[in-house]
This record gives structure tokens, C-alpha cells and sequence, in this order.
């Protein structure tokens, strides 16, 4: 944990629990998607009220009702399709309005009445402050949670309904957004006096336009609210050009300067960067998934078979096993564990796996034959064995933990060396296109004046 | 093309397998020169040569030699410098004769990391348990 940057962790699937609680000691806060909320209530309880004691927010996800309703639907074996029986019980929850529209219909801006407008609101924070309150807590620590007098059952903020805005709908959602959150605060006063944070949920080529940016900032600015919580769709830190990040920054700039904090929902290094001090403060967290989790698109996109990746310290980046061992190999870092460790990573993970004998990195990339029909062909890819994705997600966390830790500790011109190092050294390797997300870092840093 | 450059390499007596998996990729086609017990890996692709030097790049951790095979088209836009310079193979097969054309010869890889090549000849085993390839035609 650090002062300076509060590090979220999101909870993905079930089985994920068990590292949350593991890592306990590395992240401040968790995060919940409310469709997994409503989907496992009794299991996020357990979870919150164990040893950890966590401080957790839900996401009320109600951006997941505009859009087309195909993409909160199941096709069933038969051919029908089905509400998802998670968003199904979102729907009761969130009130008629979407009680009537999921599945059926998306809810566009017109639907957005005074009326509405305030059960919506209403809807959604009360799933948020009693959906876990309504639950058993983890036994073993009842006592423990009464004598201390602790309510691990209530959220650390509340999260105001929030649609998706693009450059062209933003003009429509804007006010609506507004309208949500003023009737969201309202709801929090009488039911229970918490922190309202507002979710900006926007699209990447909104940060191109700085117009629009200003505007909504602007706009955003000016609500009663305790922070903004910022997911933009398919962000990925490593991919996006320079001018993608500069938008980010602009944004940012404009909340800083109206002293409203900022939590990126997905964000990865340049993000804890973006939190340092020597870079202006300008995100007060960033919040992460179990390995995968550093960037999100808006309406999922399919799942595909899982790759077993390698979180490549140094270069901030997961990449496939294969690219991975052949450019620790091609440097001779595969030669033993003393050079594996000094010149790739050191962290527990790596140490508990290796065990001194740099061979056993393979056990990162072991998998299974999996076959599989792709565009009218067979396709057989080896399949990551369950040890082999809970090595890389471990690994994965220990390196979270320390870059939370050593950016804030580090000076702004070390942090950049250390990229613009990083940068030249891998060149050779992987190829200017393989580091330039790392220059484009610098780049964009360099832009930022932590006085202003 | 994957299947006739196949049955073309059985014809000149390698035993030949085909989607072989390694790591996190799977190899069109692996030849085992019986004789020398080399082992060479091969992509082959229609038209994106780049994407298949990409793709064998990996493959060096396991094999003795890798190689990109192509349609014969125009071998004037083959990628022969980039093959030399790389140390790939470049492949030509003609579809009309039939007929497999080595017009760059990889070089010998000296060095493997072992538990690649152990991968790599456990998944050989296993695709000769599941006749996924050998010598026969």
C-alpha cells in the first residue's frame, strides 16, 4: 500500500478469491462488478468480511442496458435466448425502467424522465448498500468484525448509474449522467451518509477532442461528488498512441484542477506513474483485474482460450510465453537462477518456482494440447494448465504490489531513465515497435509539470 | 498448400507432423530427417510472409532449423533477403508441378533451450500416438 496511490484490485471470477485474499496485504481496495454481485452475493460477503477487512465499491454496471440487448443475452442450446441470470437480477433490483427494458429494448436518453431518473438512482444505490448487508459474513470472523465494531457490509463509496458517452452521444448523455448522479447523492443523504463517486465511462477517441474533454470535465466538475472513478473503453496503456495518452492527461489536468481525485477502473504502470507526485498526483488510484484486467472494452467482446502470459517486469507488458523465453533465452538470462533472477524478476513467485534452476521457467509456459475449429479449420494451441495460469497471476500480483510501491518512492527522473533504459536495451530484440509504448511514456510525462 | 507441402516432404523421406503444438503457438508443420534427427519447423502461409518469419522466430527455441514456405508466384517478390539475413528457410512450393523448392536454406540452430525441445518432442510423440503424421503416406 501506499500514500500517494490507492490500489484497487477487481474481483473477476470465483476462483480468483482465494489470491485477493492471499495478496490481501498489497491492495487497499476492492473492486466488484454488480453483475457479479448479484450473481454470487452470499460469496463477495464472505470475501469482504474475512481477515482482510477491505474496503470494497461495486460497479453498478447500468451502461451494460444501453447498448444492444444481444449482449446481456444467452444463447441457449436450444436456439432461444435468455436474460443473463445475473443481469436479470440487476434488473429487479435497478427498478421498472429496467425491469422493462433488459433483454427487450436499450435505454436511450428519452426514457431518462425526472421520474425514472430518481428510481433508477434509488435502485442503484440500494443494491449497492444492502445487497451485501443482506448476506451472512465470514463466520470464523463474526466476532472479531462485532468487537471491533466494523461494518465491513457497507461500501466504501457509492457509485451513482452512469451510461457510456462517445463522441457523437455525448451530447445526449451528458445531462442524464448529471441528472443520475444529483438523484444518486439524494439517495445516499437519506439512506445512509457514504462517499458518491461518478463513473466516467467514455470512449477513447473522446480523448482526441479537447473540446469535448474540457466540456465534460467541465461539466462533471461541478457535481456534488467525492471522486470520479474513469473507465475508457479498450484503453490499453501499452497500444495507445501518444496522442491518446496526452487527451488522458488533459482530462485529468482539468479534474486536478478542480480538486476532484481520480480513480482509473483499469489502468496499468503508465497509470501508477500518473498517481506519483514527481507526475502531479493526477490519478489518486488505479485499480487493476487478476493479470488480465489492465484495460476493458465497454460491451465484452468474446472470450477466446486464455494464452499463458508473462508479466515482463521491465517492460511493464504481458506476452506470450513463447516471445518471452526466447528473449530471456536469446539474452542469456535462461543460463541459471542467480542471472534469471537478477536480470528478469526476484519476486516469490519466480523464486518458489525456479527453485535456483532457470529450466523450471518453463513451468510459466506449460500447457496442454487444445483443438479447436477456427475459420473452417482445425487449430490445435496448447491450453495453460491451472498451475501454470496461478504462477503467471502470481507473479503477475508481486510485480503489482512492488511498481505500486517503487513509483511513488522513486524520483520522476529515475522513473523516466528507467523507461527511456528499458526502451534501448529491448530495441535489438523485439524491434522499435516492441518498446515504443515505453517511449511514448516518456514522452508524454515528460509533458507534465507536477507543479501546475 | 499446408497439406501438399506435407505429403511433398513425405515423398522426400522426412517423417512430417502437422499442428504441432509449442508454447503458446502451434507449428504448421514439423519435418524429423530420420537420418540426422534434425528437426525442422515450418509455416506456411498464402500471402503474409512477415507474420510466418514472425511466427517460426519462436520456434528456434526448440528445432534445428526453421523455414517459411510460400506459393510459387512471382520469386522475384520472394523474401530472400530477409530469409538469409535471419537464418530462416524460404520454401517455394509450385502447386501446378507439385513439387517443394528450396530456394534459401535455413541455418543450423546450435543451440536450444532444452525444456522447449523436450516440449516439442513430447508433442511429436503425441501426434504419432493420435496419426497426426509419421512417414507413411
Amino acid at each position: 500500500m501506499t500514500d500517494s496511490c490507492t490500489h484497487l484490485a477487481r474481483f473477476g471470477m470465483p476462483t480468483e478469491s482465494r489470491f485477493l485474499t492471499e495478496f490481501r496485504d498489497s491492495y487497499d481496495w476492492l473492486v466488484f462488478n454488480a453483475n457479479s454481485l448479484a450473481h454470487m452475493p452470499g460469496a463477495i460477503a464472505r470475501l469482504v468480511s474475512d481477515r482482510s477487512v477491505k474496503p470494497y465499491i461495486v460497479d453498478p454496471q447500468t451502461h451494460a442496458f444501453q447498448h444492444d440487448p444481444i449482449h446481456v443475452m444467452n444463447h441457449n442450446d436450444d436456439g432461444t435466448w435468455s436474460l443473463k441470470r445475473s443481469i436479470a437480477r440487476l434488473a429487479d433490483a435497478y427498478g421498472p425502467l429496467i425491469q422493462s427494458k433488459a433483454g427487450k429494448h436499450a435505454v436511450v436518453p428519452s426514457d431518462l424522465s425526472p421520474d425514472v431518473i430518481e428510481n433508477l438512482a434509488r435502485g442503484v444505490v440500494e443494491f449497492q448498500l444492502h445487497t451485501v448487508r443482506n448476506q451472512e459474513v465470514c463466520e470464523e470472523n463474526r466476532d472479531y468484525l462485532e468487537w471491533m465494531k466494523l461494518d465491513v457490509t457497507k461500501p466504501r463509496a457509492v457509485i451513482a448509474p452512469y451510461f457510456y458517452m462517445d463522441a457523437r452521444t455525448y451530447g445526449l448523455w451528458l445531462d442524464p449522467n448529471m441528472r443520475l448522479a444529483a438523484a444518486a447523492r439524494a439517495a445516499v443523504r437519506e439512506l445512509e451518509g457514504t462517499d458518491l463517486y461518478l463513473e466516467l465511462v467514455i470512449d477513447r477517441d473522446i480523448l482526441l477532442d479537447e473540446g469535448v474533454l474540457r466540456e465534460i470535465a467541465s461539466v462533471y466538475s461541478e457535481a456534488d461528488c467525492d471522486g470520479i472513478l474513469l473507465w475508457v473503453d479498450a484503453l490499453s496503456e501499452q497500444k495507445a498512441p501518444g496522442g491518446v495518452l496526452t487527451g488522458l492527461l488533459t482530462l485529468l489536468r482539468e479534474f486536478r484542477s478542480n480538486d476532484l481525485p481520480v480513480m482509473n477502473l483499469y489502468g496499468g504502470y503508465f497509470s501508477i506513474l500518473l498517481s506519483c507526485a514527481s507526475f502531479g498526483s493526477l490519478l489518486s488510484g488505479v485499480c487493476h483485474g487478476m493479470e488480465y484486467g489492465e484495460d476493458r472494452s465497454v460491451v465484452p467482446v468474446g472470450g477466446g482460450i486464455p494464452m499463458a502470459k508473462f508479466y515482463l517486469p521491465s517492460l511493464h507488458q504481458r506476452l506470450r510465453f513463447g516471445d518471452v523465453a526466447r528473449l530471456l533465452f536469446n539474452r542469456g538470462w535462461l543460463r541459471d537462477g542467480e542471472t534469471f533472477h537478477r536480470e528478469v524478476c526476484s519476486c516469490q513467485a519466480c523464486r518458489d518456482t525456479l527453485r535456483g534452476d532457470a529450466s523450471r521457467f518453463s513451468l510459466f509456459g506449460e500447457g496442454k494440447p487444445v483443438t479447436f475449429m477456427r475459420g473452417g479449420s482445425t487449430v490445435t494451441l496448447n491450453y495453460p494448465l491451472t498451475e501454470t495460469k496461478e504462477r503467471c497471476l502470481r507473479h503477475y500480483l508481486w510485480r503489482k504490489e512492488d511498481e505500486y510501491q517503487s513509483a511513488a518512492s522513486k524520483s520522476r527522473d529515475d522513473l523516466l531513465d528507467e523507461l527511456e533504459t528499458t526502451a534501448t536495451e529491448f530495441e535489438s530484440d523485439l524491434g522499435v515497435e516492441g518498446v515504443s509504448h515505453l517511449r511514448t511514456w516518456v514522452r508524454v510525462l515528460r509533458e507534465v509539470d507536477p507543479a501546475r | 498448400m499446408a497439406a501438399k507441402v506435407r505429403d511433398a516432404l513425405l515423398r522426400d523421406g522426412y517423417s512430417v507432423y502437422s499442428e504441432v503444438p509449442l508454447m503458446s503457438q502451434c507449428i504448421d508443420i514439423v519435418a524429423v530427417d530420420e537420418n540426422s534427427d534434425r528437426v525442422l519447423a515450418i509455416e506456411c502461409k498464402l500471402r503474409d510472409w512477415r507474420r510466418a518469419l514472425t511466427q517460426v522466430t519462436s520456434h528456434r527455441l526448440a528445432c534445428d532449423e526453421v523455414a517459411i514456405c510460400l506459393p510459387l508466384v512471382d520469386k522475384r517478390s520472394a523474401p530472400l533477403d530477409q530469409c538469409q539475413q535471419s537464418g530462416v528457410g524460404l520454401l517455394l512450393y509450385d502447386d501446378e508441378a507439385d513439387s517443394l523448392t528450396v530456394v534459401v536454406e535455413p541455418t543450423l540452430i546450435d543451440q536450444q533451450w532444452q525444456p522447449a525441445r523436450s516440449w516439442l518432442l513430447a508433442a511429436i510423440a503425441a501426434c504419432q500416438h493420435k496419426g497426426r503424421g509419421g512417414s507413411e503416406i
